[in-house]
């Protein structure tokens, strides 16, 4: 018994050793507008699921991100810098930060350059 | 990489080795009866405990987090984003428990082995426990989120964990582990693996209830490491709480600095910093049947 458990066990570590791998994302390359529209291209990603009444909806956790009130949440919250985009909070947190499990790959782009773009309510 | 590669096969071997010193060791340790349950749950807030239930128990582990502690209008957290995992575990031996879980985060699936190498015994010929856990995590989301040029084992990240226990007295046992995080397929920013330690304790204050608390500290080592600095390195995770057991029922309610519910990811992307107040309210109800 006790060397069919350490054959197991040999295994299990050869079958564990075996798959290990060091690979990096190469995210899908999304096309990102020209001009980068906060109510055609930035809302449609919050809408996806982020404002839902139990995470960024009216009450919430904050940002806010419902339609109406997103994009004076972003900005009186500091979730943005136009200065350094790529130091905004907004940004960061979908691409290696706490809400990395709930972005699309790419839609992070989307917002940088939105960002980048001076962040218009437009 | 290679030093890595001759580390990670010491350590995966490390139980089997041990399994064999077992067996000579067992006539010796015929007379000494184990010290009664070191800790009371399999685990404690957000790691393992040297705990595996008698052979032929089946566990339910329902684990919680809530969203994070705030104000009064998102109730401390109970309103906000939670994270839930939904796991069983069935010891086949009093030493050897096999389990499979399901968590919200990443639709992570998991399949984990727990071995008790060491049983700390009454006479104290035996003073510590011993304990290799281990997990594999098969992440469920879309090929999309793995980018280009997916196949299926991006989606696998691993945990191994030794974990050293002792009963000091009736009512404090500590427990220090060191883990080895890996995670196949990871983001240009992110570490590939984490060598991490971790701190346990519980402190009984009666016949039921026990305080607990655990510290997991990801540690900066420089020889694995890959990026020179890190953009966002990972946070020490902290919770404290409180535990109420019975022999067919554990429950503990706390506050923690962790929400991911795989050890592999509060060691290697943890972003909440229990010093800045990033703290979640959660709970783990753990139900054993006994065949």
């Amino acid at each position: 018994m006790k060397i069919f458990k350490a054959l197991m066990l040999f295994a299990l570590a050869g079958l564990i050793l075996c798959s290990c791998e060091y690979e990096w994302i190469q995210p899908e390359k999304k096309p990102i507008p020209e001009t980068v529209s906060f109510s055609s291209d930035i809302m449609p990603i919050f809408n996806k699921g982020c404002n839902t009444n139990v995470c960024h909806g009216p009450g919430a956790t904050p940002p806010d991100l419902s339609e109406g009130n997103a994009y004076n949440s972003l900005i009186d919250g500091a979730y943005v810098d136009t200065e350094t985009p790529e130091a905004s909070i907004l940004y960061t947190t979908m691409k290696s930060g706490s809400m990395v499990p709930y972005t699309d790959p790419g839609d992070e782009e989307i917002v940088l350059a939105w960002i980048q773009q001076g962040a218009l309510d437009n | 990489m290679k030093k890595l590669n001759i580390f990670l096969t010491i350590l995966l071997l490390l139980p089997v080795f041990l399994i064999a010193q077992d067996g000579e060791t067992e006539i010796a340790r015929v007379k000494s009866k184990p010290v009664r349950a070191p800790f009371g749950c399999p685990v404690v807030i957000d790691n393992q405990t040297v705990y595996i239930p008698t052979a032929k128990t089946l566990e339910f582990v329902i684990e919680h987090r809530f969203g994070k502690i705030e104000n009064i209008s998102n109730l401390f957290g109970i309103y906000g984003s939670s994270n839930i995992r939904l796991g069983v575990n069935y010891s086949i031996t009093n030493k050897l428990s096999v389990g499979f879980g399901t968590t919200k985060y990443r639709k992570l699936q998991d399949f984990r082995i727990k071995y008790n190498i060491l049983e700390q015994t009454r006479d104290d010929k035996m003073p510590i426990a011993l304990t290799a856990y281990g997990n594999m995590g098969i992440d469920a989301r879309a090929e999309s989120y793995f980018g280009q040029n997916y196949k299926f084992t991006n989606r696998l990240s691993y945990f191994t964990e030794l974990i050293v226990a002792r009963k000091f007295t009736d009512w404090l046992s500590i427990q220090v582990s060191g883990s080895f995080s890996h995670i196949n397929r990871v983001d240009s920013l992110m570490e590939h693996d984490k060598i991490g330690i971790s701190f346990s304790g519980r402190a009984r204050v009666s016949a039921q209830s026990s305080i607990i608390f655990n510290y997991g500290i990801p540690l900066d080592i420089k020889g694995i490491q890959e990026h020179t600095t890190l953009t966002n390195p990972p946070k020490q995770n902290f919770g404290i709480g409180w535990e109420i057991s019975t022999s067919t029922h554990c429950f503990q309610i706390f506050v923690t600095s962790a929400t991911d519910l795989s050890p592999q990811y509060t060691m290697m992307e943890n972003q909440n910093d229990w010093l800045d107040g990033d703290l979640f309210f959660g709970f783990t109800i753990t139900r054993l049947w006994s065949f």
